[in-house]
């Protein structure tokens, strides 16, 4: 029971004084931008505009070449690709297979 | 004012050029023969398919995609107003402009592998194809191949057969070491010279050299080609995602699609056996 107890407490106070280090960094890195302190990719928190990446989705009409109509959402945040790969794919999933 | 703006222009297309287009080492062309009708044993296509290989990284696709790939690039540089649309508007006049403008110059790209053989990293990445969100197979690249005995002549090249396994499927090669490029057509690599031709044992499944071509030149080369946020799937999940669209067809997430167009869908991909090559 002890030894568990003094793992969870090691834990705590390790976590805390790693936190603690790492605010000092960022705070140093902050009032020294050229680098009193080295800045490292860790210690500096990412922007807010690093993490909302402005994406955007949209619903778009899809004329496939084989003649249907197809409503879809499009996203430009990567996976979808360029717009010209999702708008193929599309095309393709609709039209295809003629084997 | 307008020179400074020109220079610029042309710097800044240069650099979009230089990152889609690079000097291949060779260009290799093979028939992909697919079985339609396994009880009658009827093959499909022949559907043209493109190795190409540049900075140990060799890509395996249709070779319509390649030319619908890079016409699509020449559309997005000539057309710079419709890259980055900011509203729905935007969006939907970016569609049918699109739509209109390549609807004659596009080709059929329905039978597709998309295969990535990193000969550094000795990994191969095999896209499916059909799926959204993107996901990719992920395997080592290290064939195990024994070398037989028959010898022909097959496309004009003196060729040696070997015998290998791979995704559940026994595969026949017949490889040239006349021409020492130790590749060759989807996954397959790693033999002491082309692979000019290779079937599965029931025949379902053959790639065929078609042509050569080992003088460095350009081509277009897609820096996404596996889509950075693809997800990495197990065999058992690719396999069995490819079976099901083959029975049981379905558009990517976020299409909407009618109850008629999905039967359609199933009528068409009756034949479509090219999704159960791979196996487990």
């Amino acid at each position: 029971m002890k030894s568990i107890f003094f793992s969870l407490a090691f834990i705590l106070i390790g976590s805390f004084s790693f936190a603690h280090t790492k605010n000092i960094e960022v705070m140093a890195n902050r009032a020294f931008p050229l680098g009193i302190i080295e800045a490292t990719e860790d210690a500096v928190p990412p922007t807010k505009e690093a993490v909302e990446l402005p994406a955007a989705c949209w619903i778009v009409t899809i004329h496939a070449s084989c003649g249907g109509i197809y409503p879809t959402q499009y996203c430009n945040e990567g996976r979808h690709g360029t717009l010209s790969q999702w708008i193929r794919s599309i095309n393709t999933a609709a039209c295809g297979p003629t084997v | 004012m307008k020179t400074i703006f020109l220079a610029y222009l042309i710097s800044f297309s240069w650099i979009l050029v230089a990152q889609d287009i690079k000097v291949v080492k060779y260009a290799i062309s093979y028939d992909f023969i697919p079985v339609v009708d396994t009880l009658k044993g009827t093959l499909g296509g022949p559907f043209e398919f493109l190795l190409l290989h540049a900075d140990g990284e060799s890509r395996f696709h249709a070779s319509n995609k390649q030319f619908n790939d890079s016409m699509s690039y020449v559309y997005i540089l000539a057309n710079p107003q419709f890259a980055n649309p900011k509203t729905q508007e935007e969006a939907q006049e970016a569609v049918d402009h699109y739509t209109t403008e390549m609807r004659n110059w596009m080709k059929n790209e329905v039978v597709n592998y998309l295969v990535r053989k990193d000969f550094g990293a000795k990994k191969i990445q095999n896209e499916l194809t059909f799926a959204f969100p993107p996901q990719h197979l992920e395997e080592p690249l290290n064939f195990s191949w024994n070398i037989g005995e028959k010898q022909d002549t097959i496309a004009g090249l003196f060729c040696y057969n070997a015998y290998t396994t791979y995704g559940g499927r026994k595969y026949t090669a017949w490889f040239s070491p006349d021409v020492p490029i130790p590749d060759g057509p989807y996954v397959f690599s790693g033999l002491p010279g082309l692979i000019v031709e290779i079937s599965d044992e029931k025949g379902w499944f053959t790639f065929r050299l078609k042509s050569i071509s080992v003088s460095p030149h350009q081509r277009f080369w897609d820096v996404n080609y596996i889509n950075p946020q693809s997800e990495v799937i197990s065999r058992k999940s690719y396999v069995d995602q490819s079976i099901k669209q083959k029975n049981n067809p379905r558009m990517p997430a976020g299409v909407e699609v009618s109850e008629e167009q999905l039967l359609d869908m199933k009528k068409r991909h009756k034949r479509s056996y090219y999704l159960l090559l791979e196996s487990y």
